[in-house]
């Protein structure tokens, strides 16, 4: 008798206790897939956030500006979709044109999952990344002319309006997302200058963070996220970071090296397995106040 | 009157007449597709199916009259346009659709000749009129036609070309963004996804953080960025305003009383 008064509170118990269980298998992640360390190397730290994607466990998703059709902004669009995933890292991904959130839009050429967001090309910003539906990101040099895009024979030559229209016609049919960054290093090259003029914007200093993508000393598929937090221009940041991949990472190719924002818009997060935020590797703002957000999440 | 000048003048009307026939004919195959195509723009009589034909039996794509139709068109005639469109629809019948990019860049390339001989594309004014000449092509770019690709990039060449100019403005102008020609084009282009980037200077990125309440940013960003001397010459600074700001409400207070 006394065993059936508490069998409703027992079975609730249970159902609670398993409901949590799952709730918190759902937040859990591969933590072999990811690898965070912070190195210093010729005096000079850096915190690096090595994210293995030989399995597709890992997949990117980057989200560019405010849904044009239901006006949801940046981080709510995030909100809603990170809902039953496990979002390793979020953070900044290209330029913008102003630091004003309302007013600001990603310099350059940017496609959101199909839709328009800017149909200028940026000339000054060499690197064309496309993030597919897979969730992997490719970049492409945007001089080099010679974008392949399925069912197109020919080579796109993004410069030229008659195959960039393809291109973004391509895109919206595609659900395709794409935007433009500094290419940094390409095809295991470094793919930059040094700041000739003291007054452009090359010249100014800033901490750095930057995303790659190559091979691993085990010839495996990686993404790489950079902070380099001391004050350097983009030149000395990138030769910097490309010489610690090669000589202390020993990577065995770099395929891209892209900058990552982090002037108006230095947002960061890492996420541990069980879904809390890393406190000593974070950008300067929350991600509620995110203009564009690029993504890393486990399937 | 003399017998012989009869002759003479009769001689001399053939042999004008003969100059006359001959100039016309041997100068009739160059002459007749840039007529047709200059009456095909100015009047509705000729069609564009005679002027497709003819290119067709002639099969001289490579005498495609680029430059009259260049110089003849107004962007933002939308009837000439429509017209151009029936054109290019045809031709595509007659080779594959790269006649189609060739036209366009033929059309781009010459256009851009036009324009940059006869005005100066770095001036505000000018831009601002070639972006309204512009804004007539957009409704085409919408069309639901087999052709539409090729004014969205007669179009997105044009718009580019005026973003890329006003960006060198305002990066060789410093103030000419704030003014209303600049916001004016600024605007349009943005109300075609075409966003200009100009770029900010420090002091515009601080001012924009202000107008947004975002203190906290600002103060971290000036913890991150500055070193320690400036840090410390700051303090210096803040510490003595405030000292001379107490001082001053605490003579205030003691005159008071007294």
């Amino acid at each position: 008798m006394t065993f059936q008064r508490y069998l409703p509170s027992l079975t609730a118990l249970l159902i609670f206790l398993i409901s949590t269980a799952f709730i918190k298998g759902v937040e859990e992640y591969d933590e072999d897939l990811i690898e965070v360390t912070t190195a210093v190397f010729k005096s000079e730290k850096f915190h690096v956030v090595v994210l293995k994607r030989q399995n597709q466990r890992i997949s990117a998703k980057y989200f560019a500006a405010t849904d044009p059709y239901n006006n949801k902004t940046v981080p709510e669009r995030f909100q809603l979709w990170k809902k039953g995933k496990n979002i390793i890292a979020v953070s900044s991904g290209t330029y913008m044109t102003t630091c004003s959130p309302q007013t600001a839009k990603p310099a350059g050429l940017c496609i959101d999952n199909g839709v328009i967001v800017n149909n200028s090309i940026d000339s000054r910003l060499g690197g064309l990344i496309i993030v597919n539906q897979k969730g992997d990101i490719k970049a492409t040099k945007i001089s080099d002319g010679n974008l392949s895009i399925p069912g197109n024979n020919k080579a796109i030559d993004i410069k030229n309006s008659f195959d960039r229209n393809t291109f973004i016609n391509w895109a919206k049919n595609n659900d395709a997302t794409v935007f433009q960054s500094h290419l940094l290093a390409y095809d295991d090259l470094l793919n930059i200058s040094p700041c000739n003029n003291t007054q452009q914007s090359c010249a100014k200093k800033a901490s750095r963070r930057f995303l790659i993508a190559g091979t691993d000393e085990n010839n495996e598929r990686i993404n790489v996220i950079i902070h380099s937090p001391s004050e350097t221009t983009l030149y000395d940041g990138a030769v910097k970071v490309f010489r610690f991949l090669k000589e202390y990472k020993e990577m065995k190719s770099i395929h891209f090296m892209i900058n990552l924002d982090t002037g108006c818009q230095d947002v960061f997060n890492l996420y541990y397995t069980d879904g809390s935020k890393a406190n000593n590797l974070k950008g300067t703002l929350h991600e509620n106040d995110a203009v564009n957000l690029l993504v890393f999440h486990y399937e | 009157m003399k017998k012989w000048i009869i002759p003479v003048i009769i001689t001399l009307l053939t042999v004008i007449a003969i100059g006359v026939f001959l100039s016309y004919y041997l100068h009739r195959n160059d002459q007749n597709d840039y007529r047709q195509v200059q009456r095909f723009y100015n009047s509705s009589t000729i069609s564009a199916d005679s002027i497709v034909q003819k290119i067709r039996n002639k099969n001289s794509y490579e005498n495609f009259p680029y430059r009259l139709i260049a110089e003849n068109i107004s962007l933002s005639n939308i009837e000439k346009q429509q017209e151009l469109l029936k054109y290019v629809q045809y031709s595509d019948s007659l080779i594959d659709n790269n006649f189609q990019e060739l036209i366009f860049i033929a059309l781009s390339d010459t256009l851009k000749k036009v324009y940059e001989q006869s005005i100066d594309l770095n001036d505000l004014n000018t831009l601002l009129s070639l972006t309204n000449e512009v804004s007539g092509l957009y409704p085409m770019t919408l069309a639901n036609q087999k052709n539409k690709i090729f004014y969205q990039a007669l179009f997105d060449y044009w718009l580019q070309r005026i973003i890329q100019n006003l960006e060198h403005i305002a990066q060789s102008h410093y103030w000419s963004k704030y003014t209303f020609e600049y916001k004016y084009i600024s605007t349009v282009c943005e109300q075609y996804n075409y966003n200009p980037s100009t770029g900010l200077s420090s002091a515009e990125k601080v001012l924009d953080n202000f107008a947004d309440n975002r203190y906290s940013y600002l103060f971290n960003r000036f913890v991150l960025q500055t070193t320690l001397l400036q840090k410390t010459i700051l303090f210096i600074i803040l510490t003595f305003v405030t000292s001379c700001v107490l001082f001053t409400i605490y003579t205030l207070l003691k005159s008071g009383k007294s």
